[in-house]
């Protein structure tokens, strides 16, 4: 059998080579061990700049927070944590560039961090890039969420339902507020917040929604009544603005505001000659009082009005009032309802006039004017 | 049964390329290794020096007592430890066969991180590549690899260890190509890739991945920005060149002192550096924190502008009072700040659109590094790695190559062999690489000559030479020459009745000199120069003389070969007189 001379094989330099081998990995042990203590001394270092850095924003002295969360980053350089409070320092002290370069990076690798899409969000609208704005906002809402977070989340689309308001992007507001509403806390101030915005977004029905929402919940909250009874009243429903207003006063019998407002709103109920379910006596009797209460408004403006134009248009109003009105008060010819109708165009075509040669109407003229906008498809 | 060797056997045995190839491997990953220990090294003594926020005190204590006790160590035990180690490598690879004994490297090592560490302007790679280069040598002398392959081990090893400091693998290939070989075509290119890779994969296996700067995304404007990177380019090599004179000039203050004070030299400087810190800790160390600032916007233009001033006198004190540590970090420092300063000019004043300051930051510090180090290709390689973006090569190549350009023009001899020169070691440059065949000094030079020594009389000296029937001597001992004394001057002393005038007194100090390498035209060239003798020193050594060249010696040499070759050339080149 053949034999095999092991020095052969493993001559000189294999051997120092393998020897060469074992010790590199053993000082490749020992380096790491070695970085990872480096690494260890290098989190508590950073953990203490990034203290100091916290303390010195809450004494509001950004430049020395900066200049610590500068440290605390370049100590431990891919700390989430650290870097956003570095970004946090750096808006506030006005380094936006600076700023914006520092997020992005993080961005790039966490695309969908909802505290890193928020900075640049809340960045590009200090810079006044809407556009970005909105996307970034919109990237940081709709990314994931923990459920313990929600308040924080809606924290945030409050804020982005505020900025677009600001910004005449009430579309996409109403969008967020639609979105906000499904998660509204069920307590009467989260629902006033979001009615309130609605209201901003030029969305009273909406609005009138989270009201009575809040009223349900608190009944004897006067601000939420009056607001809900004026938001009614905003859209046309005067039984439901009287119903909050009167609980409004009953809670608060000192609200002027909300008395005379309650006094429109029956007066707009009372003096409507083509309300629902009145009998054709009635009818006439409220278009001929509506009548003669306008024409009453117009004698008296006629009165104070030298302007030539003014006096004749005014005066050819009245001829038309008069003519019409001899026609209503026949007993045996009860208007129709495209009669009243036609009176009821009349009558708000004339206190439009009225009030704009000679202001502001008293208040059965004002629910006149009310309720002739609300048989004109006009809102209140 | 006959036990004899086995064919199989045979083949296993390596030859010595595979150990050459293996040896790659294992001295990048030790290369690699030792140059993340030195990161390593220079983080644990700052901090252990410095502790998180220094008193005054401190600042100025840490670097002066430190640079007392490196200076000591530095002028006893390590004195080949002083300063970036790249010039010392190239040296070792040019003119020691790759030799840098361990002990060097060890010294680099711990001194480098001491002076680093203490706050000195000064960066890690250049040590890196030295301690990587050492490493090599040393294990290449336990293989007992014949001299050319222990001297490609030098190139190998500094580029990975350049590759883990810098973690730029390409860049690194390039440095070791450009700047210690010297020649971008040379054969090592495979194993300096190899050794690069494995290195950058320690390091990353170590650190992490992540990059040294955070650089954001690079854009060209508008093409007329170009203009403004031509006029970083101009003013990046003015910058580049005052801190290469300015270097070399403090340094040789320091050099002309008496050598007593060579000890506590560093420590002048750590006194200095320790001053300057109080003021601008931005300054201390490798700072690529502040880097990272001016590439991302982070810093005003007045205090770009003013660190970009104090970081070049930093760096020249730290340097040049004889302290360990490279100039690598620096130049991209300065470069960042001054691109930064510029950047912010241009987008304020330029009448053209312009990108943000941290672009000129990024295209600022290829041009110093062009600048400084004269490394343009290592530059463009190195911040296209960093940028890993197309877009910035043009700006950057425009920018590097004026700087490089007007660098090279003010100061022809590069700042590294500039450093060398000053220590009495002169470098081959590429033109005096002549082709193989070339008659070259060491051909024709007379290696048994006479020295007269300093302190003889001028009777003397006049007797030697008719001894030695030359015109002229070299005078000095131990083989090293201080001056040349010529026949005439002699007789002129002796006939003015001052013979008993040492030749000290009569000798000329300044004279030319050549190198065993130099080429048979450029040493008549200088012979010319020189009053009948030309000596021909160690580029190791410049004052140790191997010979001396005189127009006899070289009429001999030309005698000598005619009769060698001459009679078989004049059978071929021959006219028939038919």
């Amino acid at each position: 059998m053949e034999e095999i001379k092991l020095p052969r094989v493993l001559n000189k330099e294999i051997l120092l080579l393998a020897g060469l081998s074992l010790a590199a990995c053993g000082v490749f042990l020992f380096t790491k061990q070695m970085a990872a203590r480096a690494q260890q001394l290098d989190a508590k270092v950073a953990g203490l700049w990034y203290e100091r850095g916290v303390q010195s924003m809450q004494s509001g002295d950004t430049a020395k927070a900066l200049e610590a969360f500068r440290k605390a980053t370049s100590n431990i350089g891919d700390n989430e944590k650290y870097q956003l409070a570095l970004a946090d320092a750096l808006i506030a002290g006005n380094h936006d560039a600076e700023a914006d370069q520092l997020l992005l990076r993080l961005r790039e690798s966490n695309p969908g961090n909802t505290g890193i899409n928020t900075r640049l969000a809340r960045l590009a609208a200090k810079q006044g890039l809407v556009q970005e704005a909105v996307h970034y906002y919109q990237s940081a809402l709709y990314s994931n969420w923990a459920p313990a977070q929600s308040d924080e989340r809606r924290k945030l689309r409050i804020e982005f339902i505020r900025y677009l308001l600001a910004h005449q992007q009430r579309d996409l507001a109403v969008s967020e507020l639609l979105v906000l509403q499904g998660r509204t806390p069920n307590t009467a101030a989260a629902h006033i917040e979001t009615a309130k915005m609605f209201i901003e977004a030029d969305d009273p029905a909406h609005a009138l929604d989270e009201y009575s929402e809040a009223v349900q919940l608190d009944g004897k909250n006067v601000d939420a009544l009056n607001e809900a009874g004026e938001t009614a009243f905003q859209t046309g429903d005067y039984a439901k603005a009287e119903q909050y207003l009167r609980a409004a006063l009953n809670v608060d019998p000192e609200s002027t505001k909300s008395s005379r407002l309650l006094e429109l709103t029956e007066a707009v109920q009372n003096e409507d000659p083509l309300a629902p379910q009145i009998s054709p006596a009635e009818r006439q009797k409220r278009l001929l009082a509506a009548f003669a209460e306008t024409q009453s408004r117009l004698d008296n403006c006629l009165s104070r009005t030298a302007e030539e134009k003014a006096s004749a248009q005014l005066k050819s109003l009245k001829d038309e009032a008069v003519a019409m009105e001899t026609k209503f008060k026949s007993p045996a010819y009860p208007p129709d309802s495209d009669a009243v109708r036609s009176g009821v165009g009349l009558i708000f075509k004339m206190q439009q006039t009225v009030s704009g040669y000679c202001g502001k109407p008293a208040l059965d003229d004002e629910a006149l004017l009310l309720i002739g906008r609300r048989h004109n498809g006009e809102r209140p | 049964m006959n036990a004899s060797p086995v064919p199989l056997l045979q083949k296993l045995r390596l030859r010595e390329n595979h150990i050459f190839f293996a040896l790659t491997i294992v001295i990048a990953v030790f290369a690699g290794l030792a140059a993340v220990l030195f990161t390593l090294a220079i983080k644990g003594t700052a901090y252990v020096l410095f502790g998180v926020s220094p008193s005054v005190l401190r600042y100025i204590l840490v670097p002066t007592l430190m640079s007392l006790a490196t200076g000591f160590l530095l002028a006893k035990y390590f004195p080949d430890a002083r300063g970036s180690g790249v010039p010392q490598t190239e040296a070792a690879y040019h003119l020691k066969h790759g030799d840098i004994p361990g002990r060097v490297a060890f010294g680099k090592f711990l001194t480098g991180a001491l002076c680093i560490g203490s706050g000195h302007s000064m960066g890690r790679e250049g040590p890196s590549v030295q301690i990587g280069a050492g490493i090599a040598s040393t294990i290449g002398k336990w293989f007992k690899l014949s001299p050319e392959r222990a001297k490609s081990l030098v190139p190998v090893a500094s580029a990975a260890a350049l590759s883990a400091a810098f973690n730029t693998p390409v860049a690194a290939v390039i440095f070791a190509l450009e700047e210690i070989i010297g020649d971008m075509n040379a054969a090592l290119v495979g194993s300096t890739v190899v050794a690069s890779v494995a290195a950058v994969i320690v390091e990353r296996s170590i650190l992490g991945n992540s990059p040294i700067f955070q650089v954001p995304q690079y854009h060209l404007v508008s093409p007329a920005e170009l203009i403004a990177y031509a006029v970083l380019g101009v003013i990046g090599g003015g910058v580049s060149l005052v801190f290469s004179k300015g270097l070399l000039w403090l340094r040789g203050l320091f050099k002309r002192m008496p050598a007593r004070t060579r000890i506590i030299q560093p420590a002048m400087g750590g006194l200095a550096i320790g001053i300057i810190i109080v003021f601008f800790p931005q300054v201390m160390g490798v700072g690529y924190e502040y880097v990272n600032q001016v590439l991302n916007g982070g810093l005003l233009l007045k205090v770009m502008a003013l660190l970009c001033v104090v970081k070049l006198v930093a760096t020249i004190i730290s340097y040049a009072s004889g302290n360990a540590g490279g100039i690598f970090a620096p130049s991209l420092y300065l470069g960042a700040m001054l691109g930064g300063t510029i950047g912010t000019v241009m987008h304020r004043f330029a009448p053209f659109p312009t990108g943000d300051a941290g672009a000129y930051a990024l295209v600022g510090m290829g041009t110093l590094f062009a600048g400084i180090i004269r490394a343009p290709m290592t530059s463009v390689f190195m911040i296209f790695e960093l940028t890993q973006d197309y877009q910035v090569f043009v700006p950057l190549m425009i920018a590097n190559m004026i700087s490089f350009a007007i660098s090279k023009h003010y100061q022809p001899v590069s700042l590294y062999h500039a450093l060398l020169q000053q220590d009495d070691v002169h470098m081959p440059v590429p033109g005096a690489r002549m082709p193989t065949g070339t008659w070259r000094a060491m051909d024709f030079m007379i290696r048994d000559f006479p020295m007269t020594p300093p302190n003889a009389s001028a009777a003397s000296a006049l007797e030697a030479m008719q001894q030695s029937g030359l015109q002229a001597h070299l005078v000095g001992s131990d083989g090293l020459v201080e001056g040349l004394v010529t026949r005439n001057r002699v007789e002129k002393a002796l006939s003015s009745g001052s013979g008993e005038t040492t030749v000290s007194g009569l000798m000329i100090t300044d004279f030319a000199h050549a190198h065993p390498d130099h080429p048979v035209e450029l040493v008549l060239e200088r012979l010319g120069k020189n009053p009948g003798i030309l000596p021909v020193v160690s580029r190791r050594q410049v004052r140790e003389v191997v010979g001396i060249v005189t127009p006899q010696s070289v009429m001999q040499f030309l005698q000598r070969t005619w009769d060698d070759q001459g009679s078989s050339a004049a059978d071929e080149t021959a006219i028939s007189p038919s």
